[in-house]
C-alpha cells in the first residue's frame, strides 16, 4: 500500500512539471534585446533571434514591435515569429539613453519578475539614438557583445562585466550606485564606449575613458590596464599585474588602500632602473601619480557630483554612522615593480 | 538370467544406447551394462572385458595349482574380487537398492553384475573441449585459461593455483533428473563458517528436476532478492576465482557450466576488473575512476539529454543550444520519441548481434551501422546529436563484462529516461533517490551489496574502491568476509 501511495505522489509531482515541457525547436533563442521609447512613450523592443541553419552556421533574425509596456512590446514580437521567444539565453540588453536617463527601474522590475528570463546578461546604454540601430549593426556584423566586453575588461580595463543581477544587488544596497557600459557605432563599427554612471535608477552622464579605467581599477580590482606618466624623456608606462583595493573607515574618514604590482613596459631616456634606490624612485613617481588620479576621481564623482559609485555612503551605513556632508578621505598607494623587462638584473 | 540385469533391462528397454553384454564361462555369468554414448569403447574392451576374461580364464594356463580347485576358487562368488583385479583405477562396489544405477550408466561407468553383486567401473569418454581463452572476462595481462564444461577440469584449474589442503571441495548432486554435480569450494580457515552454512543451506533447499547452468543456482540463491543487479559474480577465469577464494569468498561450480559462481558479490566487484591486479597500482586509479564515470554515463546520458533539451534549456551553453536546435530542426518527432526510437533500435541491434552467427553477424553490423548512423541522419529521422548520445551510452556500457550488470544498467537507463521525459532534471533527481534506495537495500547472501560505501568501511574504501593498494602493502583481509584477518596466514 505504501508503495502505491509513494508511486502516486511521484506521478503527481511529475505531471505538475509536465506543462513546463518545451521542445527545443519551438524556442526562438533571443541573444540581444534592445529597448527604445518613441515620442508617445511606447516601448519599442528589438530582438536578435539566433538560429542555426542545417550546416550549423549561425544566422540571426531581427524582429521589432511596439507596445505600451515592455511586456506588451515583447509579446507583440511573438506575432511575427512562429516560435516562442526564449529569454533565458539573453546575453545583452541595450537600452537607449532616453530610457536610461528616465530610469531603468521598470526594466529591472520586468526581468526580476519574468521567470523565464535569467538575469545573467549585460546591460548597455546605447550612445546612438536608438538601441534598435545598434542591434541592426550587431546583427549585420555578427559580433558578440559578450566577447567584446570580456576582452575590453581584460585587456583595456574600460569596461566591466557586471551582470544585471549583480547591478541590481549593488543598487539595492543603501548608498551605492552603479556604472553601466555603453556602446555605440563609430564609422560603421560597433565599439564599447565609456562607462555611464547612475544615481539611483537614473543615468547622469558618461565618464571619460581614463575615468572609466580608474573606476574599474577601484571597483572591480581589474588587472592589466596601462598607466602612463610623464612625457618623452620622463615617460613611464606600466602595466598593472596585481591590484588590490580596500575601502575602510578610520576616524570617520574613508581610507583607500591600493596595493599594486606593475610591470614596466616602456620608459623614457631619463628614467634609470639600475639600482634599487632608483627603482624605488620610479615607484614613488608612480605612487604619486596614481594617488593624484584617484583623488581627482573621488573628488569629482563622490564629492562634487554626489554619486555613490564607490559606495562611500554604504561604508558609513554599515558602521551605522551618519554620512557627513563633506566626506573626507585618505589615499594610500603602494606600488612595487615586479618586472622591469631589463636585460641585466640589478641584484 | 540374473534378476538385477532383468530389472535394469526392463527399465531401459526404450533407451537404445544402453548396451548389455554377457561374459560367460561355464555356468558363471558376468554381465556388463554400459551406455554407448558415454563410455570409451577402447577402455571397455581393452581393460574391462579383458580383465574379466582373465579373471575367468587365466587359471587354465596356471600349471602350478590344481586346475579344478583354482577355477573353483576363482569362480566361487565370494572370492571373485573385481575390485582388486580389474585394471582400472576407479572401481566401486555399490548397493543397488540404495543407489540409482542409471546415474552411473549415463555418467560413463560400466556396470558389472555378478550374481547379487554390482560393481561400477569408470570408462568415461572424454567429451569435454580443451581449455580455451575466456570469452567474456577478457584481460590484457592475466592468464589465458578459462573454465570448461567439465567440473573436474575446472577443479584442476583452481587446484593448480591453490595447493592447500584447506581448500575444500564439497560435491553434491542437485536436480532430481539431471543429477548434476554441484560443488562448493572455500578455504576452510579463511571463509566465515556462517557464510558457508548459509550457502550450504540454500543449496540443500533446492528441489528441482534439473540444473542446466550455474545461473539456475544463482536464481535460487538470490531468491528473496528482486534487485535488478546481480548479487553473485559469475566468471570464467580461474585466476579471478582463486583471488576471491583467498579473500574468503565461497565458490560454486556446476558440472556442464563453464562459469563459476562467487558469493558474496559487492557492487564494486562489477565495476573493477581482474586486470587491475596485473597492472601498476598507481595507474589503476585512473582506470577505476573512468569506469565509475562511464557507469554514470551509460545510465544517465540519454536521460540527461532529454531533460536538457525539453525542460532545462537554460542550463545549456548558448552556442551548444543553437547547434542542437539547428540539428533538430529537420527532425519531425519530439525529442522523447526520437530518443525512444533510437534506444530501441540500438537494443534490437545489440540483441540480434549477440544471437546471430558469425556469417550473418557481419552483415548485421554493417546494416546496423548504416541504419543507426549516416542514413538515419540524412533522412531526417534522427539528429546527429542523438547518435552521439546513443554512442556514448553504448560505449560506456561496454566497459563492464557481466551481462547481468549491463542489463541492470539498461533497466535503470530506461527508468531514468521515463522520469526525465516527464519532468526533466527534477525527475532525474527523483529517479536518483529511487536508484540509490534500491541499491543500498540490496543484499548479497546476508551482506550489504554496496559495501564498502554503505555501510562505510573507510579502510576498505581507501584500499580498494577507487585506488588499488600495492600488493606488498596490503596485509589484511576484509573484515566482512573473514575472521582470519592477517594475510600470509
Amino acid at each position: 500500500m505504501k508503495k502505491y501511495i509513494f508511486a502516486l505522489l511521484v506521478v503527481v509531482v511529475m505531471f505538475n512539471a509536465f506543462d513546463n515541457l518545451k521542445e527545443i525547436t519551438n524556442l526562438a533563442i533571443v541573444s540581444v534585446l534592445g529597448l527604445d521609447v518613441d515620442e508617445e512613450g511606447n516601448y519599442i523592443a528589438t530582438v536578435e533571434i539566433i538560429a542555426g541553419d542545417k550546416e550549423n552556421n549561425k544566422k540571426t533574425i531581427l524582429e521589432k514591435a511596439t507596445g505600451n509596456s515592455i511586456q506588451e512590446a515583447i509579446r507583440n514580437i511573438i506575432d511575427k515569429t512562429p516560435q516562442r521567444l526564449y529569454l533565458a539565453h539573453l546575453e545583452t540588453l541595450i537600452v537607449s539613453e532616453d530610457i536610461a536617463k528616465s530610469g531603468i527601474d521598470n526594466i529591472v522590475d520586468f526581468f526580476i519578475r519574468d521567470n523565464d528570463a535569467s538575469n545573467n546578461f549585460y546591460l548597455f546604454v546605447s550612445k546612438e539614438k536608438t538601441a534598435g540601430k545598434v542591434i541592426e549593426k550587431i546583427s549585420e556584423q555578427e559580433v558578440s557583445m559578450l566577447e567584446m566586453l570580456k576582452s575590453s575588461e581584460k585587456y583595456r580595463g574600460n569596461a566591466n562585466t557586471k551582470t544585471l543581477s549583480q547591478c541590481i544587488q549593488q543598487i539595492l544596497k543603501v548608498g551605492s550606485d552603479i556604472c553601466v557600459n555603453s556602446c555605440g557605432i563609430n564609422e560603421d563599427e560597433i565599439y564599447i564606449g565609456e562607462m555611464a554612471y547612475f544615481k539611483e535608477w537614473k543615468m547622469q552622464g558618461y565618464m571619460s575613458k581614463d575615468e572609466s579605467i580608474m573606476y574599474n581599477i577601484l571597483d572591480k580590482n581589474v588587472v592589466s590596464p596601462i598607466l602612463k606618466t610623464g612625457e618623452k624623456e620622463n615617460l613611464i608606462i606600466v602595466e598593472i599585474v596585481t591590484n588590490d583595493v580596500k575601502f575602510g573607515l578610520k576616524d570617520n574618514k574613508v581610507n583607500i588602500d591600493i596595493n599594486m604590482e606593475v610591470n614596466i613596459s616602456e620608459v623614457g631616456k631619463a628614467i634609470s632602473l639600475e639600482s634599487k634606490e632608483k627603482v624605488r624612485e620610479v615607484e614613488n613617481i608612480l605612487e604619486n601619480e596614481v594617488k593624484d588620479r584617484v583623488e581627482d576621481f573621488v573628488r569629482k564623482y563622490q564629492i562634487e557630483r554626489g554619486v555613490q559609485i564607490l559606495g562611500f555612503e554604504n561604508l558609513y551605513y554599515r558602521k551605522k554612522k551618519e554620512y557627513p556632508q563633506n566626506v573626507e578621505f585618505n589615499t594610500n598607494v603602494d606600488i612595487s615593480i615586479a618586472n622591469q623587462g631589463g636585460v641585466v638584473n640589478i641584484w | 538370467m540374473n534378476k538385477i540385469v532383468e530389472d535394469i533391462k526392463e527399465r531401459a528397454k526404450n533407451s537404445s544406447d544402453v548396451f548389455f553384454r554377457e561374459v560367460a564361462y561355464k555356468d558363471k555369468r558376468v554381465y556388463l551394462i554400459l551406455s554407448d554414448a558415454m563410455v570409451n569403447t577402447e577402455v571397455v574392451s581393452n581393460f574391462v572385458v579383458r580383465s574379466i576374461n582373465e579373471i575367468l580364464r587365466n587359471t587354465q594356463t596356471d600349471k602350478e595349482l590344481d586346475l579344478k580347485s583354482k577355477i573353483e576358487k576363482r569362480l566361487n562368488g565370494d572370492n571373485i574380487n573385481f575390485e582388486n583385479e580389474i585394471a582400472i583405477s576407479k572401481i566401486k562396489k555399490i548397493d543397488i537398492s540404495k543407489e540409482d544405477i542409471f546415474k552411473y550408466i549415463f555418467s560413463g561407468f560400466v556396470v558389472i553384475v555378478y550374481e547379487q553383486e554390482v560393481y561400477i567401473v569408470e570408462a568415461k569418454q572424454n567429451n569435454s573441449r580443451s581449455i580455451m581463452e575466456p570469452s567474456t572476462d577478457s584481460s590484457v595481462r592475466g592468464s589465458r585459461d578459462s573454465f570448461v564444461e567439465n567440473i573436474m577440469q575446472n577443479l584442476a584449474l583452481i587446484r593448480n593455483r591453490i595447493k592447500n589442503e584447506k581448500l575444500l571441495y564439497k560435491e553434491q548432486e542437485i536436480g532430481r533428473r539431471t543429477k548434476t554435480k554441484c560443488a562448493i569450494m572455500y578455504i576452510e580457515d579463511i571463509a566465515k563458517p556462517e557464510l558457508v552454512n548459509f550457502i550450504e543451506e540454500k543449496l540443500n533447499g533446492i528441489d528441482i528436476d534439473g540444473i542446466l547452468d550455474v545461473n539456475y543456482l544463482q536464481e535460487f540463491i538470490e531468491k528473496e532478492n528482486d534487485s535488478s543487479f546481480p548479487v553473485t559474480i559469475t566468471t570464467q577465469r580461474p585466476d579471478l576465482v582463486s583471488y576471491y577464494l583467498l579473500e574468503g569468498r565461497v565458490i560454486i561450480l556446476v558440472n556442464n557450466s563453464p562459469y563459476a559462481l562467487v558469493l558474496p558479490a559487492f557492487f564494486d566487484d562489477f565495476i573493477n576488473s581482474v586486470d587491475d591486479l596485473y597492472q601498476k597500482s598507481k595507474n589503476v586509479t585512473i582506470t577505476r575512476i573512468i569506469r565509475y564515470i562511464s557507469m554514470l554515463l551509460t545510465i544517465l546520458v540519454p536521460a540527461l539529454y532529454l531533460s536538457l533539451i525539453t525542460f532545462d534549456q537554460e542550463t545549456i551553453p548558448t552556442k551548444l543550444l543553437i547547434s542542437i536546435s539547428s540539428q533538430r530542426e529537420s527532425v519531425p518527432f519530439p525529442a522523447v520519441v526520437e530518443a525512444t526510437m533510437m534506444m530501441l533500435a540500438f537494443e534490437i541491434l545489440k540483441e540480434s548481434d549477440m544471437r546471430a552467427n558469425n556469417i550473418s553477424g557481419n552483415t548485421l553490423s554493417i546494416v546496423g551501422a548504416l541504419i543507426l548512423g549516416e542514413a538515419a541522419v540524412s533522412a531526417g529521422i534522427v539528429s546527429p546529436i542523438m547518435i552521439i548520445v546513443v554512442a556514448i551510452t553504448t560505449i560506456s556500457g561496454m566497459l563492464f563484462s557481466d551481462i547481468n550488470v549491463i542489463n541492470a544498467f539498461r533497466r535503470w537507463r530506461i527508468i531514468f529516461m521515463i522520469f526525465a521525459s516527464l519532468c526533466g532534471l527534477v525527475g532525474m533527481g527523483i529517479a536518483t533517490v529511487i536508484f540509490v534506495a534500491s541499491l543500498v537495500s540490496t543484499y548479497s547472501t546476508y551482506l550489504p551489496f554496496t559495501y564498502p560505501v554503505a555501510p562505510l568501511d573507510i579502510t576498505e574504501s581507501m584500499k580498494n574502491l577507487f585506488t588499488r593498494i600495492r600488493i606488498p602493502k596490503d596485509k589484511t583481509r576484509q573484515k566482512i568476509l573473514t575472521n582470519n584477518l592477517t594475510k600470509g596466514r
